[in-house]
C-alpha cells in the first residue's frame, strides 16, 4: 500500500501553499497572513455585514477559490459525494466554539504554521496548545467518541454552497454596494481579486488531492504513528520561511509581530479549543472547508458556524486584538472548552459504560 | 487463501471496535489512515487479513466499505448501505 506518492504529494502541497501564503504577502495580504481559514471567513461574515467590525470586513476570494477548487476537482476525480446527517447542529456548534478559540489566538492551524515561519514566537505558545487540544480529543476518541455516521444526500444540497460562493464572487466583482469593505486595518490589505482567486483554487485543488489537514497531521502521528499529513505541515512551514527570509519578512521574536498579541497562555488556550474541536470534527478549518467543496453537507454546517461564530466573536468582543485577549473573550474561551468537554463525554463510551453496565453489549450496540 | 482487506469505518471508535472484534476472531488486523487511493476521507481505516469471504459476516455495524487489496489494486467488495 505504497505511502510514497502520498507523501510526495502532502510535502509538495505544502511548498506550493506556504509559498502561495508568502506570495499572498507580496501581492497585498497582511503579513504573516497569507491565507488563514479563520481570519479570512471573519473577513467574509464583516463583508457580509454580520458583525461590524470596520479593520475586519473584506469578501476573501481566497475562501471562494477553495470552495470552487475543492469542487472542481472532487468533482473531476469522481469524489464529489453529497453527503450528511451526522450531528450536523453539533457541529455548527463545534465549528461555532473552533472560531471562539482561532479568534483568541488570532489564526487558525494554517496561520499558525505560517506566523512560526515568519518568526512569530507567540505561535510557540498555540503550537503548544493546539497539540494539547489533539491529545485530549484522541483521549475521547479512544473512548468512543462519535458523531454517528454520515448518509447519502440528494445531490442540489452538496451543489449549495459552490453556489454560495459563486453568489459571493459575483457581488465582490460587481462592487455590490450591500458589501462591506475595510478601508483600514487588516481588512484593507488585500492581493487582487484575481490573483486571490487562483491562489484559492490551486490550495483547494491541492487539498482535495493530499486530504492536507493540521489536526490530522499531528493525530496520524499520535494514532498510528504516521508522518504522511504532517508533511504538509512541515512544507508549508518551509516554503513560507525560506520566503519570508527571502522577501525580508521575518522578524524573529514576540513584540511587535503582526496582527498578533503576546499573552501566552492565552494563546495557548485559544489554540487547545481549536485542536479539541478539530479532531472531534475531524478536521482544522481548512480541512473542514475542503470537505465542504467536495459535498459534504456536515463539513458546510461546520463552516457556517465558523461564519457566524466569527460575527458572534465581534459583535461580542470576544476575539482579541494586538492589544491582546478581551475578558469577554477569555470567558467565551473557558466556555468553549466546557461545551467541547461536554460534546466529548456526551457522545462517547465514558458515561455508557457506567450507566448500562449490565447491558454493556447491548448499550454499545445502542448507536 | 488469505487475502488482505482494507476496511473504512462511519467513526474511528467503529474502526477500534472492529479491530478488537476481528483479533477475538483470530484475525490480523491493524487500524490505520485511510489509503488515499480508495477514500478522499482522512479518517481511520483497517487492514486486515482472512481467507473467510463471507464479508457481511464479519462487517460489523461501523463498517462503510471493505476493499480487497491484490497487487497494488483495491476492489470493492462489501459496502454498507
Amino acid at each position: 500500500m505504497s505511502t510514497r506518492n502520498q507523501r510526495i504529494l502532502l510535502l509538495v502541497t505544502g511548498l506550493v501553499i506556504g509559498a502561495i501564503a508568502v506570495a499572498l504577502v507580496w501581492f497585498g495580504n497582511p503579513k504573516n497572513m497569507g491565507f488563514c481559514i479563520a481570519c479570512f471567513i471573519r473577513d467574509i461574515a464583516g463583508g457580509i455585514g454580520l458583525h461590524r467590525a470596520e479593520p475586519v470586513q473584506y469578501i476573501r476570494p481566497e475562501i471562494i477559490g477553495m470552495v470552487l477548487g475543492t469542487f472542481l476537482v472532487a468533482a473531476g476525480a469522481k469524489e464529489f459525494k453529497v453527503r450528511g446527517g451526522s450531528s450536523p447542529v453539533l457541529r455548527f456548534v463545534l465549528g461555532f466554539v473552533m472560531m471562539v478559540g482561532a479568534l483568541m489566538f488570532l489564526g487558525c492551524p494554517l496561520r499558525m504554521i505560517l506566523r512560526l515561519a515568519g518568526g512569530d514566537m507567540n505561535a510557540l505558545f498555540g503550537l503548544a496548545g493546539f497539540v494539547g487540544g489533539i491529545l485530549v480529543g484522541i483521549f475521547f476518541l479512544n473512548r468512543g467518541f462519535t458523531l454517528k455516521r454520515t448518509y447519502t444526500m440528494p445531490v442540489l444540497e452538496g451543489f449549495a454552497l459552490p453556489a454560495g460562493v459563486v453568489a459571493l464572487l459575483l457581488f465582490l466583482v460587481a462592487g455590490a454596494s450591500f458589501l462591506f469593505f475595510s478601508v483600514e486595518g487588516p481588512g484593507s490589505m488585500h492581493a487582487p481579486v484575481a490573483i486571490a482567486l487562483v491562489a484559492g483554487l490551486v490550495v483547494g485543488a491541492l487539498a482535495q488531492r493530499s486530504r492536507l489537514c493540521m489536526a490530522g497531521g499531528i493525530r496520524d502521528v499520535l494514532l498510528f504513528k504516521d508522518p504522511t499529513l504532517l508533511l504538509g505541515f512541515l512544507g508549508i512551514f518551509a516554503a513560507a520561511l525560506v520566503g519570508n527570509l527571502a522577501l525580508g519578512y521575518f522578524n524573529l521574536g514576540f513584540a511587535d509581530q503582526p496582527v498578533a498579541h503576546t499573552d501566552g497562555v492565552w494563546n495557548f488556550l485559544g489554540m487547545v479549543v481549536v485542536g479539541f474541536a478539530a479532531v472531534l470534527l475531524g478536521g482544522c478549518p481548512l480541512r473542514q472547508l475542503v470537505l465542504a467543496g467536495e459535498g459534504n453537507s456536515d463539513s458546510v454546517l461546520t463552516v457556517l458556524g465558523m461564519l457566524v461564530g466569527a460575527a458572534c466573536c465581534h459583535n461580542f468582543k470576544l476575539a482579541s486584538s494586538a492589544e491582546g485577549p478581551t475578558p469577554n473573550g477569555k470567558i467565551a474561551v473557558i466556555i468553549g472548552l466546557v461545551i467541547l468537554v461536554l460534546v466529548a463525554v456526551l457522545n462517547s463510551e465514558l458515561l455508557k459504560k457506567k450507566v448500562g453496565a449490565s447491558s454493556g453489549k447491548g448499550a454499545a450496540q445502542a448507536e | 487463501m488469505t487475502d488482505t482487506y482494507v476496511a473504512t469505518f462511519f467513526s474511528h471508535y467503529d474502526a477500534v471496535r472492529f479491530s478488537k472484534n476481528a483479533q477475538d476472531m483470530g484475525i490480523r488486523v491493524k487500524l490505520m489512515p485511510v489509503p488515499r487511493k480508495v477514500s478522499s476521507s482522512c479518517g481511520t481505516g483497517a487492514v486486515f487479513e482472512t481467507d473467510q469471504t463471507d464479508y457481511a459476516s464479519f462487517a460489523q455495524e461501523g463498517v462503510d466499505k471493505i476493499y480487497l487489496f491484490r497487487e497494488e489494486t483495491y476492489t470493492l467488495v462489501f459496502e454498507t448501505e
